[in-house]
């Protein structure tokens, strides 16, 4: 198992590398000038190429990405950012602890919610519960996040003034922003438990169990559940491992300062050093979310754990 | 099971205690806010839209910066929300014979926030190393150098005598500066700002807010606001929400679609007032097209500034017939532009060669500013025959194209004037400036050059005004550009607030405000 694991950041290695190359390249040789967007638009064609020159721009693009790899690597400087001039970790360091306050937030709603209710839609199949459920996943989903955390603010902030609309001083100012994020995600993870549920809830060791006398619930949670876990398992790390990218949507309608906005600002201003590290920084956190994720499945499945074993 | 049941009925317990804590504490904060009225309020929340890249006024060209450092800093001359300068940081000041020469005379009771006294050492520095900085070229391209006469004293050198000069020296980004901690850390300056402002500055939290506090050593006496908390918010409709549940309490340009919301709003005060701006149809006068004065012509007359008015800010603006915006010295306000007139475009159209009409690309950004007139621009030359197919580009991709590379024929622009006075077009049409100003254009006309030289030159009001007259007449006739017209820039802000001003450069005061 150890060694599994080891070999899989191991291979992290070249897929990170290979990410930095694909987005320097893109940040090179996409339309949009970084000293014009530090200087601004009042800013002479001359001054622009001064600034182009004194930033290393004008340099030939491998020569740039492997000062960038070795400053990275041997110094583990990323550099700073173009547009505040300060190091791109502190910033990012700054900004990461809300999106993983969102993420959490978000998941736990989205887990708390999505997996009772898919399970209660799989027992009551084709009963008025599970028809409505599945009709409130689906408009859920359908709603754009944007406007629906702008409508949870109205509702909630404006009208009844229970929650704060921005910001991210305490827990209460995640509470409308999570919400949103967990609504978008639910439905997946609310018809994958159900349609994983059904699966298992047919087969004969379910009916054994009952047959046994087992309680209702301790034939759904205990026995069902724990088989259904795979894939719902694997939809909560997919949402878990994206969310830690940021949400740039929500953080922008809710205020709050996240790598999200963070990312989507810096590529604006075409700040390379700042989107590498963004960038690289999500990527890594995506590899041990999965990795994470299947280690877990080795804990819900001997099965898995033993072929793990024997690679 | 009765243990299961119990931590459950806990667990459910504890949540609800909770959430009803955090409401309560919600409900305090907003009975707290609806009590001010009755209990004057020593904080303010600022909602600012955007995030400031550094709070170096040297290193800062927009607004979004310069709300903040205009608390921080001070400026050797004043230009107040009146509109009027007087003295700051100087006492007073005079002029050479010549008029090259300005002699500073600095007040001595002037502290930094760290405790260190303002001396001419600071002042000078904090002019060189904004003369020596590419972003400040608007306000400091007259300007040589500054030096040290005294401990008191400061002469300013200009390259040559300038009639807005003082204007210029009032410039957020003429703010003085500590020269002592700038040398030590001159990247890090702007993330944590010394000046002399009525504001010292306290955190900065990336991306959330900046906390600012009244200075009470202040050389005008502390500010009635003790503590400004800015909160950055990206999203206009989020911002005119929290401004209305009364989580900030003033927002600097809210967004225009929520003006008549505001407005009807009992709990907001809207102020509003003209822009310093102009928006105008650029025109690369290297372009094939540009070059063709009759192409030009048929453009201008087939301008409607009223609907695009309509269009373009929902009727919240006038029309501009000139190259400089209206509050600036010089500004003549009969002169008119070429008049709608769809016949006479298609005809000039046809004159120019193209009688059955043409294709063009109008390049715009995601900005309203720009793209919404530019759709009003792609409807009104269909009328005349012209086929504008609009290709809407990334900010960063948009100025590339428009101001570094030159690559497009006619685009909407929009220039807000550094100062009140006519000559900071200078920088927009003196062909000397199409590679080291603004000139992206690639204007170039002798005689609108000795015109821009004559009206920077001159001391005499009267003669000054003339010229630009006559520089409006040129832009008219060789139709440099087209302008369309100038927009109301608002400030929306709780109506408990007090001392608040809107101003066509956007400057705001936060020692002028206080509670009732």
């Amino acid at each position: 198992m150890i060694k599994y694991i080891l070999k899989r950041i191991l291979l992290m290695i070249p897929v990170i590398l290979g990410i930095s190359f694909i987005v320097f390249l893109i940040m090179s040789f996409t339309p949009g000038d970084p000293a014009r967007l530090i200087l601004g638009e009042k800013a002479s064609i001359s001054d622009v190429e001064n600034l182009r020159e004194k930033m290393g721009l004008n340099d030939n693009f491998f020569v740039r990405y492997l000062r960038y790899v070795k400053d990275a690597v041997f110094y583990r400087d990323f550099g700073t950012s173009y547009a505040t001039k300060i190091p791109v970790n502190a910033d990012l360091m700054d900004r990461f602890p809300e999106t993983l306050k969102l993420a959490f937030g978000s998941t736990l709603i989205m887990v708390l919610i999505g997996v009772p209710v898919g399970i209660i839609s799989a027992v009551k199949q084709y009963s008025l519960i599970d028809k409505v459920t599945l009709g409130i996943s689906l408009i859920l989903t359908s709603m754009p996040v944007f406007w629906l955390g702008l409508m949870l603010i109205l509702l909630f902030s404006l009208k009844l003034g229970w929650l704060p609309a921005t910001g991210a001083d305490t827990w209460v100012n995640f509470i409308l922003p999570c919400f949103s994020l967990a609504a978008s995600m639910m439905a997946s993870l609310i018809r994958m438990t159900r349609s994983s549920m059904l699966e298992v809830i047919r087969q004969d060791y379910i009916r054994t169990a009952r047959a046994k006398g087992a309680k209702e619930v301790t034939v759904i949670y205990k026995h069902a559940l724990r088989n259904a876990l795979l894939p719902i398992i694997t939809i909560i790390g997919l949402n878990f491992g994206g969310l830690l990218g940021g949400t740039m949507i929500v953080e922008s309608v809710f205020a709050l300062p996240g790598v999200g906005t963070l990312t989507i600002n810096s590529i604006r201003m075409k700040d390379t050093p700042m989107v590498m590290a963004s960038v690289l920084f999500v990527a890594i956190l995506a590899g041990i979310v999965n990795l994470i994720v299947d280690i877990l499945y080795a804990y819900v499945d001997p099965r898995i754990k033993s072929q793990y074993a024997k690679n | 099971m009765k243990k299961r049941k119990l931590m459950c009925a806990v667990s459910c317990l504890l949540i609800i205690s909770m959430l009803i804590t955090a409401c309560g504490n919600q409900n305090q904060s907003a009975d707290k806010d609806s009590q001010g009225g009755t209990a004057a309020r020593t904080d303010l929340n600022f909602g600012i839209i955007g995030e400031p890249k550094s709070l170096d006024p040297s290193q800062v060209d927009d607004l979004v910066p310069f709300s903040v450092t205009n608390q921080v800093y001070d400026n050797l001359i004043y230009y107040g929300t009146d509109q009027t300068l007087s003295p700051g940081l100087a006492e007073s000041w005079d002029y050479s014979q010549d008029r090259k020469e300005i002699t500073f005379h600095l007040r001595k009771d002037v502290k930094f926030h760290n405790g260190d006294v303002m001396t001419a050492d600071d002042v000078v520095f904090s002019i060189n190393n904004a003369i020596a900085s590419p972003f400040t070229k608007t306000v400091t391209s007259s300007m040589d150098k500054a030096e040290k006469m005294d401990d008191s004293t400061v002469v300013l050198r200009l390259k040559y005598s300038y009639g807005p000069v003082e204007y210029c020296v009032s410039s957020p980004q003429l703010s003085i500066v500590n020269k002592k901690v700038y040398e030590s850390d001159p990247e890090g300056y702007g993330r944590n700002p010394i000046g002399t402002g009525p504001y010292k500055f306290v955190e900065w939290k990336s991306g959330d807010k900046i906390i600012l506090q009244a200075f009470e050593d202040y050389y005008k006496g502390a500010g009635k606001i003790k503590d400004v908390t800015y909160k950055i918010i990206t999203d206009g409709s989020t911002a005119v929400v929290a401004l209305e549940k009364g989580e900030i309490d003033i927002i600097d340009t809210p967004p225009k679609t929520d003006r008549q919301n505001l407005i009807d709003n009992p709990d907001i005060t809207y102020y509003e007032t003209e822009i310093a701006s102009t928006t105008f149809i650029a025109i690369n006068h290297d372009s094939e097209l540009g070059k063709n004065k009759k192409f030009r012509e048929a453009v201008a007359y087939a301008i409607d500034r009223e609907s695009m008015i309509m269009g373009a800010v929902e009727g919240v603006g006038t029309p501009i017939y000139t190259p400089m915006a209206k509050s600036c010295f010089g500004w003549p306000e009969d002169f008119k532009f070429r008049e709608y007139d769809v016949e006479k475009a298609k005809k000039l159209l046809a004159e120019a060669g193209y009688p059955n009409g043409l294709d063009i690309e109008l390049k715009t950004t995601e900005s309203a500013t720009y793209y919404k007139p530019t759709e009003v621009l792609q409807d009104q030359l269909k009328k005349i025959g012209i086929n504008a197919s609009i290709t809407k580009m990334e900010r960063g991709a948009f100025w590339d194209d428009i101001l570094t590379k030159r690559d497009y024929t006619i685009a909407v622009s929009a220039y807000t004037a550094a100062f009140p006075d006519s000559d900071y077009i200078y920088s927009m049409y003196h062909s000397s400036m199409i590679k080291e100003g603004q000139n992206y254009f690639n204007y170039s006309n002798p005689k609108l050059d000795e015109l821009l030289d004559e009206g920077r030159k001159s001391n005499d009001e009267e003669e000054r005004e003339k010229i630009y007259r006559e520089v409006c007449e040129v832009v008219k006739d060789d139709v440099a550009t087209i302008p369309l017209y100038t927009y109301m820039t608002p400030i929306a802000a709780r109506k408990d607030l007090k001392g608040v001003k809107a101003h066509p450069t956007n400057r705001m005061f936060i020692y002028d405000f206080s509670w009732e």
